[in-house]
C-alpha cells in the first residue's frame, strides 16, 4: 500500500526520534570518552569533540584493575555461554521432540523459575557457595549465570526445533542412525541459528550480571566488570573521563558479538514468540 | 493396551529423554529449588549474620515485616515502579514496533540494532545516565534548557518524584526494545490481506490500527505485559547503582529493601521472609495470568 | 526379492481405531499401490510396515522374518517420504552416503555406490550441491537414490509425487516403472491419486477407514469392483449410481427398473437376490454415450457441457433429479438446457446389493482375457 506524504513524514520523524533516543546517549558517551576532562565537565556540552585525548583509556588500562575485570568477565561469560548452550540444546530436544512422563509439568516448572526474584535465592546460594568453598571463585558466578539463563534459553529453542520436520528424523532412523547420532549430526546443525541466539543471550546476561557478582566475589582480583567498574566509580567520584572510558570498553565485546551474530539473536527472540 | 514391545520402546525413549534433561534438573534443583527451600527455612528462624545459627521462631519474622511500614512502603514503591515501567515500555515498544514494521531503507539493520540498549551491560547504562543527567557536564540539562522546556538545571535524582520518574524512564529506555522486537514479531504475523481488505472497505489508518492490529495483538501484548511485570519487579542493579534506594528511601523498592536488610542490616531471616512474601506475590500473579491466558492458548 | 505379510494389524490413535484389522500379502518383487481417500489410514499402514508407527495388534513379516517389534533400520526397508526429507545441511553426496556411513561401510565402498546411483538416476553432476539448490524433480531423485543406495529388498513410497507439477509427475511415473523393472524389488506405494495407482501398480489395495476394500490388479478393480466404494473410487470421472429395484431374477441376470430406466437386464450372478430388493446400478460415464442399437436409453436435461476436443463431458439431470455424467463423442451435439438421450449397453453395467456388495459380472471375453493374471505379459 502506498503511503501518503504525511505518513511518510511521520514515519521518518518517528524513526529519527527512535534513533536519537536509542543511540544518541551512546554517541555522547563514546565521543566524550576521548575528550579532555575539562571539556567533559564543561557546562556547555559539545556534540562533536573539540579535544582529543586517550588519557582516560590509558589510565583505565594501566593504573586501575579494569584489565583484570575484563579478563574475568570474558572468562565467566564465555563459560556461562557454553554451558547454557549445551544444557538448553540437550533439554530442549528432550522437551520438544521426545515423549516422556512428566514432560509438560517439568517444562512449566522450569519456566516458572522466572517468577522467582533472584533475591530469594541470593542468601541461601551464598551459604551454599560458602560451604563449597566457592566464594570468591569465578566458577560460582558461572553456576549462577547459567541458572538464570537456561529457562529462557530452553524456551527460545522451541521454535527452532519445531522448524525441523519430523520426517528428517524418521529418515535418519531408517538410515540406521542412533538417537544420539540424530541429535548430534542432524538436529544440531539444523538449529545452528537457534544455538547462536541462545549463545548471545547467555553471553549478554552473564556480561551484565551485577547482583550475584557483587555478593559472591570479594577480592578485587576476581571481580567482573560490572562490580569492578561500579567500584571504580565509587572511588573516583568525579572522574567522569575514566567512567566514560570504562563504559566504552565494556560495551565493545557485546557490540562486536552482536555485529556478527546479532540478527540470529533477534530472529531467535521473534521466532520464540511464535507459539 | 500397549504391547510389550511398545512399552519397551517408550521406555527407551523416556530413558534417553531423562538423560538429556537430567543435567538441567540437577543444576536448577541445586541452584534454585534447594536455595528456595533454604530460604523458607531461613525465614522461620532468627538468623542475623550470614553463617550464624538460628532458632526456630515460627512466623515471627513474617509478623514483624508485615507490620513494618518500611515493608509496605517498599512494596508500594515496587508497584509504582512496575506500573510505571509497564506503561512507558508498552507505549514506546508499540510505537517502535509499528515503525519497524514498515519498509524503508535500512529497516533490517534497524530491527537488529534497536535492541542495543538492551544488550549493553547495566553498569554501562548506569554510567551513561548518571553522566547525562548530572549537573556537571551532563547533556540533558543543557539540552532541555536549550529547547526551552526548563529554565534552570534540574536535579534528576534530588526529589522523590524526580528520582523515581528518572529511574522508570531509564529502565524503560533499556527494556523497551526487547518488548518492541517481540511485538514486531506479533505484528508481522498479521496477514497483510486483512489490512488491504480493510483499506478497500474504506478504513483509515487509525481505524485499521484500532480494529485489526490491536485486537490481533492482544494476546501477545498480554503475555509480554505479564512477563515484563515479573521481570521489572525483580530489577535490582539499576536502582541500586544509580540512586542506592534514595534519596531518603524514595526509590527503595522491595528488592532494594531485601538486599539492604540482608547485607547491610544483617537481619538475614527477616530478609528471607520478605523475599518469600515477594515470591508468593509474584507466583500468584503469574498463576493468575496463566489461568486467564489458558483459554486463549492452544496449549503449551 | 522379499515378500511382505501383514496379519491382523490394528492401530489406535487415542480412542479412535485407524487400522481395523488389516490382512495383506505383498508378493516378492511386486509393485503394490495402497490407494484411498485422505484419512483412510494408508500412510499409517505404510509407516507400520516401516516401523515408524507402533503396531497395537497383529504382526508384520518381511521376508518371512517377523519384524513387528524391530527398529526401522533392522527391517530391510527404505522409504521415500512425501516431502523427500533430505538432510538440508548435507550435500547430495552426503545425503546418499549417510545410511552407508551408519552401517560402517568403507569409504571406497560408499564412494563407489554413491557414484553408481548418481549415474543411474542422472544426478551425477548434482552430487556436491545442497538440497536447497535443487529443483523438485531433482530432490525427488535424490530421495530415490537414498533408498536405492541401501540395497534393501523393500521400498516404501509415501505419496512421493504429490508435490510435483503435472508434467514432472508423468515423467517420474515412467521413471519409477523403469526402476522397478530394473531392480525388481518389492514396492509398496501409497497415494490418493487413483490414476497413479492404475498406471503404476501390479496390484492395488483399496483402503477405506482402516479397512481393506479390495485387492487386485488394476483392471480387475476397474472391471470387477467388489463394492460400491471401490466402484466409485476407481475410474475418473466417477461411476454413475442409479438406485433401482429388482423386478425379477433369472439365471443369467437380474432385471431392474427405476423411474428413469426401462426394465434392464443386468448380466450378473444373482445369488441372494430376489424380486423387490433394492439395489444400485452402476454405469461408468465412459460407457454412457449417445444411444445405439441395443442400448438401454435414459434421458434428461443437459446441465453441464465440457468440450475437451477428443471427447465431451456432459452432465444430464433426469426428471427424477438424478444427475448422470457421461463422456460422449467429441463431435456430438449437446446444448445446455436441451434434452438429451443417453444410452448404455447392458453388458457394461454393474449391480450392487443394498449393502453395497457387488454382484459378479459376466464380462465380455476380451475383458475376461485382460483380467487373467498373465495378461500383461502376453
Amino acid at each position: 500500500m502506498r503511503r501518503g506524504l504525511g505518513v511518510n513524514l511521520a514515519l521518518a520523524g518517528g524513526l529519527a526520534f527512535l534513533a536519537v533516543v536509542a543511540l544518541l546517549p551512546f554517541w555522547w558517551v563514546i565521543s566524550s570518552s576521548i575528550k579532555a576532562t575539562n571539556e567533559i565537565v564543561s557546562t556547555t556540552p559539545t556534540m562533536i569533540p573539540h579535544s582529543f585525548t586517550l588519557e582516560h583509556f590509558a589510565k583505565l588500562l594501566t593504573s586501575s584493575d579494569y584489565p583484570r575485570f575484563l579478563i574475568n568477565s570474558l572468562a565467566v561469560s564465555a563459560a556461562s555461554m557454553a554451558a547454557t548452550v549445551v544444557l538448553a540444546v540437550l533439554s530442549g530436544y528432550a522437551f520438544f521432540r521426545l515423549r516422556f512422563a512428566g514432560r509438560d509439568f517439568l517444562y512449566r516448572a522450569i519456566l516458572l523459575a522466572y517468577a522467582f526474584p533472584a533475591i530469594v535465592v541470593l542468601v541461601p546460594l551464598y551459604g551454599m557457595m560458602s560451604a563449597a568453598r566457592l566464594i570468591d571463585n569465578l566458577f560460582a558466578l558461572v553456576i549462577v549465570n547459567v541458572t538464570f539463563a537456561v529457562p529462557f534459553a530452553i524456551w527460545m529453542m522451541r521454535a527452532f526445533l519445531a522448524a525441523v520436520p519430523l520426517e528428517i528424523e524418521e529418515a535418519a532412523r531408517l538410515d540406521g542412525a542412533s538417537r544420539l547420532t540424530i541429535l548430534w549430526r542432524i538436529i544440531v546443525p539444523l538449529i545452528a541459528p537457534g544455538i547462536a541466539s541462545v549463545a548471545i543471550f547467555a553471553f549478554i546476561s552473564s556480561w551484565t550480571e551485577y547482583l550475584f557478582a557483587s555478593v559472591l566475589i570479594q577480592s578485587d582480583a576476581n571481580k567482573t566488570i560490572p562490580v569492578g567498574l561500579a567500584g571504580i566509580i565509587g572511588q573516583y567520584q568525579v572522574d567522569w573521563g575514566l567512567m566514560l572510558a570504562g563504559a566504552t570498553i565494556t560495551t565493545l565485546p557485546v557490540v562486536v558479538l552482536f555485529f556478527f551474530i546479532g540478527r540470529y539473536f533477534v530472529a531467535g527472540l521473534t521466532a520464540g514468540a511464535i507459539k | 493396551m500397549p504391547r510389550r514391545s511398545q512399552r519397551r520402546a517408550a521406555r527407551r525413549e523416556a530413558i534417553f529423554a531423562w538423560t538429556l534433561v537430567a543435567p538441567v534438573i540437577l543444576w536448577l534443583g541445586a541452584t534454585l529449588v534447594y536455595p528456595l527451600v533454604s530460604s523458607l527455612a531461613l525465614s522461620v528462624e532468627n538468623v542475623r549474620i550470614i553463617g550464624s545459627a538460628g532458632r526456630f521462631v515460627g512466623l515471627d519474622n513474617y509478623l514483624s515485616i508485615l507490620s513494618a511500614s518500611a515493608f509496605w512502603l517498599a512494596l508500594a514503591r515496587s508497584v509504582v515502579w512496575v506500573v510505571g515501567n509497564a506503561v512507558v515500555q508498552t507505549v514506546l515498544a508499540m510505537a517502535a514496533a509499528l515503525i519497524l514494521e514498515q519498509t524503508f531503507p535500512g529497516v533490517r539493520v534497524a530491527r537488529t540494532w534497536i535492541v542495543v540498549t538492551w544488550i549493553v551491560p547495566t553498569i554501562v547504562i548506569v554510567i551513561v545516565w548518571r553522566w547525562l543527567l548530572s549537573t556537571s557536564g551532563g547533556m540533558i540539562n543543557p539540552l532541555l534548557i536549550g529547547l526551552g522546556v526548563i529554565n534552570e538545571p534540574v536535579g534528576f535524582f534530588s526529589t522523590a518524584t524526580s528520582a523515581m520518574t528518572s529511574l522508570v524512564l531509564i529502565n524503560s529506555w533499556r527494556w523497551f526494545p526487547f518488548i518492541a522486537v517481540m511485538l514486531l514479531a506479533g505484528l508481522q504475523r498479521i496477514p497483510a490481506d486483512l489490512y488491504e481488505a480493510a483499506a478497500i472497505d474504506g478504513a483509515s489508518r487509525f481505524a485499521r490500527f484500532r480494529r485489526i492490529t490491536l485486537p490481533l495483538l492482544e494476546p501477545a501484548l498480554f503475555v509480554l505485559t505479564v512477563i515484563g511485570t515479573l521481570l521489572s519487579f525483580n530489577v535490582f542493579d539499576i536502582v541500586w547503582l544509580i540512586t542506592g534506594g534514595g534519596p531518603a528511601d524514595a526509590t527503595t523498592t522491595l528488592p532494594i529493601l531485601i538486599y539492604r536488610t540482608a547485607f547491610k542490616g544483617y537481619r538475614l531471616s527477616e530478609a528471607a521472609a520478605m523475599s518469600v512474601v515477594a515470591m508468593l506475590l509474584l507466583m500468584g500473579l503469574a498463576m493468575l495470568a496463566v489461568r486467564t491466558l489458558a483459554p486463549r492458548e492452544e496449549g503449551g | 526379492m522379499v515378500a511382505i505379510s501383514l496379519r491382523g494389524l490394528r492401530k489406535r490413535f487415542g480412542a479412535a481405531e485407524v487400522i481395523k484389522g488389516v490382512d495383506l500379502e505383498f508378493a516378492a518383487g511386486e509393485f503394490s499401490v495402497i490407494v484411498g481417500p485422505s484419512g483412510c489410514g494408508k500412510s499409517t499402514l505404510l509407516r507400520m510396515i516401516a516401523g515408524l508407527e507402533e503396531v497395537d495388534e497383529g504382526a508384520v513379516l518381511i521376508g518371512d522374518r517377523e519384524v513387528t517389534d524391530a527398529d526401522p533400520k533392522d527391517r530391510g526397508v527404505a522409504m521415500v517420504f512425501q516431502n523427500y526429507a533430505l538432510y538440508p545441511h548435507m550435500t547430495v553426496r552426503q545425503n546418499l552416503s549417510f545410511a552407508l556411513e551408519m552401517a560402517r561401510r568403507s569409504k571406497a565402498e560408499i564412494d563407489a555406490k554413491v557414484n553408481a546411483v548418481g549415474e543411474a538416476l542422472h544426478i551425477g553432476e548434482l552430487l556436491d550441491r545442497k538440497p536447497s539448490q535443487l529443483s523438485g524433480g531433482q530432490r525427488q531423485r535424490v530421495a530415490l537414490g537414498r533408498a536405492i543406495v541401501r540395497d534393501v529388498g523393500v521400498f516404501l513410497f509415501d505419496e512421493p509425487l504429490s508435490n510435483l507439477d503435472a508434467a514432472l509427475r508423468v515423467a517420474m511415473r515412467a521413471e519409477l516403472v523403469r526402476l522397478h523393472r530394473e531392480l525388481r524389488n518389492t514396492i509398496v506405494y501409497v497415494t490418493h491419486d487413483q490414476v497413479e495407482a492404475m498406471t503404476l501398480a501390479d496390484r492395488i489395495v483399496v483402503l477405506q477407514a482402516g479397512k481393506v476394500m479390495q485387492v487386485g490388479a488394476p483392471l480387475q478393480l476397474y472391471h470387477r469392483p467388489a463394492n460400491l466404494f471401490v466402484a466409485g473410487f476407481i475410474g475418473s470421472p466417477r461411476m454413475n449410481f442409479i438406485p433401482v429395484e429388482v423386478a425379477s431374477v433369472r439365471p443369467d441376470g437380474a432385471t431392474v427398473r427405476s423411474p428413469e430406466l426401462p426394465p434392464t437386464l443386468a448380466p450378473t450372478r444373482v445369488d441372494g437376490l430376489k424380486a423387490g430388493d433394492k439395489a444400485t446400478l452402476g454405469v461408468r460415464p465412459e460407457h454412457l454415450n449417445l444411444p445405439t442399437e441395443g442400448s438401454t436409453v435414459i434421458e434428461g436435461a443437459v446441465e453441464l457441457v465440457e468440450r475437451l476436443g477428443r471427447e465431451t463431458g456432459v452432465r444430464v439431470r433426469t426428471s427424477s433429479g438424478l444427475a448422470l455424467d457421461a463422456i460422449i463423442d467429441g463431435a456430438a451435439r449437446a446444448v445446455a438446457g436441451a434434452r438429451l438421450a443417453l444410452g448404455f449397453r447392458p453388458e457394461t453395467c454393474h449391480l450392487f446389493t443394498a449393502e453395497g456388495r457387488a454382484l459378479e459380472r459376466r464380462v465380455a471375453p476380451e475383458i475376461a482375457d485382460a483380467l487373467s493374471p498373465h495378461a500383461d505379459q502376453a
